[in-house]
């Protein structure tokens, strides 16, 4: 995974929990990088898990919560290093992930192995359904994710999000449905 | 635990795992740098490489184009862009494929070669496709399908090689009909010949007849007989004429020799060599092109039949400026020369090969009509370098040591050089008063004939069925002839180049050819010529022509 989404996490976390958390977090969690992270490395996608399920043990927040947290504080940084010129709604933001945005991560990075998220079906504004498929079990990350994007793009719109994750591949794979609560 | 003290010591971590950080992202950054700089490199040189196959393909003589997967042309090099009549690829960029063929094609394309095509990912054949003027072009095409759904096709115009291909058959039907009408006409001159000679003993004789006994009816019936010589000579006259005289006309024998090199190659075993090598000088030379097109097929043809599975051999054509020795690769046991070379610029045609080569004697006789050494391979159709020599100036010469090979150099003038000799101005004359007279024929009847005649006339004439010897005896007396008649066609030596060698040493010699085969092209220097069968009557009106009908004559 790439030193950037560490670094990012461990950011998050100090801000949340104060740098005296990290600090025992880095201390306290075998990591094989040694709690060392660049972001222009690639580390073990196991470390992240460790210390995702280290900080829910220290904090007492559920792992969910706490990867849902981190990818609505995770997109706005993204988004602001690398703008979408004419991308106007969410919807569209997702819908290029697959064909532009992963397209030019990999320009970028060739041994990055970014999570297969795809379009299916959309609704105009109303609706979107996307298809999350990952070697890492990041599905609450994505969801975080969209959430912000939501946001970004669509302040004070109110949109719902159903989740179905598949029964034999929990957190790696996952079915979103993006539904306008308002019904507009 | 002093707070302070906490806080320096996790700051102090902090830092020490922001420095390590940095440190790895430096190597990381170093690393990958070194990478880009060994990438950048490696991109170089292909794109090199890439930019040399693109020349390579841009300068191609094979037509190449590429076609995306909806079978758009995306690439094209200029000879295929002109097979199509096309100035410039660009023209083509952009176009269907199926624009280059008409309907009927396309439904091939469609029903056979497609479907092999997309079985094997590759079809080779030949189509006709159509030209930007409407003009047919018939292509050998390679098609190879491409990673991305594009085609890759390569095409050859076989037009020019068919046009190629019909020309060399056509020359080579040529060739045979000359040899079929040629042999033909050695036969029928063969026959002529000696019907010739019975037809003047007959002749002669009722001549003689008619002097001795003179009643009404012997006299009738001799006239008859005579008559009947007559019109049997004149059907002898049209056999011995048959399709013989030489069409001369302007020719680049450049062309002819790479024609018939060409037409030649196929025979050759690929373990033998055969190289044609061709000034790039124009060879203009006034000859008989059929007649020197079977001469140098017959030399090659010679040549390949003289040589062992890995022999070779080596035509040459190159441009004489002035007269230069010849350097054949062994030591030469065997030599003949024929024919006179004296007029520069040359054109030189060299036969080399490495085969049996000739013995002195069958070098002697294979350019003698009918007596060369054929079985052996070597003299057959060499007499067409003497039939070719007949009609034109130029020098043949042979090299040859048999196990060694063969080396038969031939030189001819080229048209500017008999321009310029033609303009040297004339001999003086200085006729000879002699009463000698020469009389050369291998018919020892019609020898002895003339001989008596010319006696009758006051000549003091003497006669010869070899040529050499009458040649032997001329050199060593020429002064002491005042007269000279020669048959034209002897085994020995043809009179044709008894006239050039006598005349060489007499300029002045009067000569007569007296022969029943009195076709062009005639030696230069006769003083006339003279239709056998000979009577007193016509060979008195040929002598009294020239002013020598008797010695007397010739004096005054």
């Amino acid at each position: 995974m790439k030193g950037v989404v560490f670094r990012q996490f461990l950011d998050f976390a100090e801000r949340e929990f104060g740098e005296a958390l990290v600090d025992d977090l880095l201390n306290s969690t075998p990591l094989d990088s040694g709690g060392v992270y660049t972001s222009v490395g690639y580390y073990d996608h196991a470390e992240i898990i460790a210390l995702v399920t280290a900080l829910s043990n220290k904090t007492g927040h559920s792992a969910r919560e706490l990867l849902i947290k981190f990818g609505q504080n995770l997109f706005p940084t993204l988004i602001s290093g690398h703008p979408q010129d004419g991308v106007a709604h969410a919807f569209d933001l997702i819908e290029r992930i697959h064909g532009v945005i992963h397209r030019d991560v990999r320009k970028l990075y060739p041994d990055a192995e970014v999570p297969d998220i795809r379009p299916h079906q959309r609704k105009g504004t109303d609706e979107l359904r996307i298809t999350y498929d990952s070697a890492r079990p990041m599905a609450d990350l994505c969801e975080g994710m969209i959430m912000a994007a939501l946001k970004h793009y669509n302040d004070g719109e109110d949109f719902e999000i159903r989740r179905t994750d598949s029964k034999h591949r929990y957190l790696y794979n996952a079915d979103f449905h993006i539904i306008r609560r308002d019904g507009r | 635990m002093n707070p302070d003290a906490d806080i320096i010591a996790r700051l102090k971590r902090k830092l020490e795992r922001e420095m390590a950080a940095r440190a790895a992202a430096e190597s990381l950054l170093e690393r990958r740098s070194a990478e880009l700089y060994e990438a950048s490199e490696q991109l170089r040189v292909e794109a090199r490489q890439v930019k040399h196959l693109s020349t390579a393909i841009d300068v191609s003589a094979d037509g190449v184009a590429i076609t995306d997967q909806a079978g758009v042309y995306t690439y094209m090099n200029p000879t295929h862009a002109s097979m199509f009549g096309y100035a410039h690829p660009q023209d083509c960029i952009g176009l269907s494929w199926t624009t280059m063929y008409a309907q009927d094609t396309l439904r091939r394309f469609e029903s056979d070669i497609f479907p092999q095509f997309q079985r094997n990912g590759y079809w080779r054949g030949e189509v006709t496709g159509i030209a930007n003027d409407g003009s047919k072009v018939h292509q050998d095409l390679s098609l190879t399908a491409l990673s991305d759904g594009g085609i890759l096709c390569s095409t050859r115009d076989i037009g020019i090689i068919r046009r190629r291909e019909a020309q060399r058959e056509q020359l080579h039907e040529m060739l045979l009909d000359a040899e079929r009408r040629d042999a033909l006409g050695r036969m029928a001159k063969s026959v002529g010949h000696d019907f010739s000679n019975i037809l003047t003993i007959i002749n002669a004789s009722a001549k003689l007849l008619a002097d001795e006994m003179h009643t009404d009816l012997f006299d009738i019936l001799v006239d008859r007989i005579m008559q009947s010589c007559r019109q049997a000579n004149d059907l002898v006259l049209d056999l011995m004429n048959f399709d013989t005289a030489p069409e001369r006309k302007m020719c680049s024998l450049s062309d002819l020799v790479r024609d018939v090199g060409d037409l030649n190659s196929n025979q050759f075993l690929a373990t033998q060599g055969n190289e044609i090598l061709i000034t790039s000088e124009k060879l203009i030379c006034e000859t008989d092109p059929t007649l020197f097109s079977r001469m140098v097929f017959n030399l090659i043809k010679n040549a390949r039949e003289a040589i062992e599975e890995d022999g070779e051999v080596c035509v040459s054509l190159e441009l004489l400026e002035d007269d230069q020795a010849v350097t054949p690769d062994f030591k030469p046991s065997a030599f003949i020369e024929r024919g006179q070379c004296n007029s520069f610029p040359a054109a030189r045609l060299i036969v080399r090969d490495n085969g049996t080569g000739m013995s002195q004697k069958a070098l002697d006789t294979a350019f003698i009509p009918f007596q060369s050494t054929k079985g052996s391979g070597r003299g057959i159709g060499l007499t067409t370098v003497d039939a070719l020599l007949q009609g034109q100036p130029g020098r043949m010469r042979a090299y040859s040591r048999p196990g060694e090979g063969l080396v038969i150099v031939i030189d001819l003038p080229l048209q500017t050089a008999i321009a310029h000799k033609t303009d040297d101005a004339p001999r003086a004359s200085n006729v000879s008063n002699a009463r000698g007279a020469l009389v050369v024929d291998d018919d020892e009847f019609h020898m002895e004939l003339v001989t008596e005649l010319l006696r009758k006339f006051g000549w003091d004439a003497v006669g010869f069925t070899n040529p050499l010897e009458a040649l032997s005896v001329f050199k060593v007396a020429p002064s002491a002839f005042g007269l000279v008649m020669t048959d034209r066609r002897m085994p020995q030596m043809s009179g044709d180049e008894l006239v050039q060698q006598m005349l060489q040493i007499e300029p002045d010699i009067p000569i007569i050819l007296n022969s029943g085969a009195l076709a062009s092209p005639l030696p230069v220097g006769l003083a006339a010529t003279l239709t056998k069968p000979v009577s007193e009557e016509t060979l008195w009106a040929t002598l009294d022509l020239i002013g020598r009908a008797t010695p007397q004559a010739a004096q005054d």
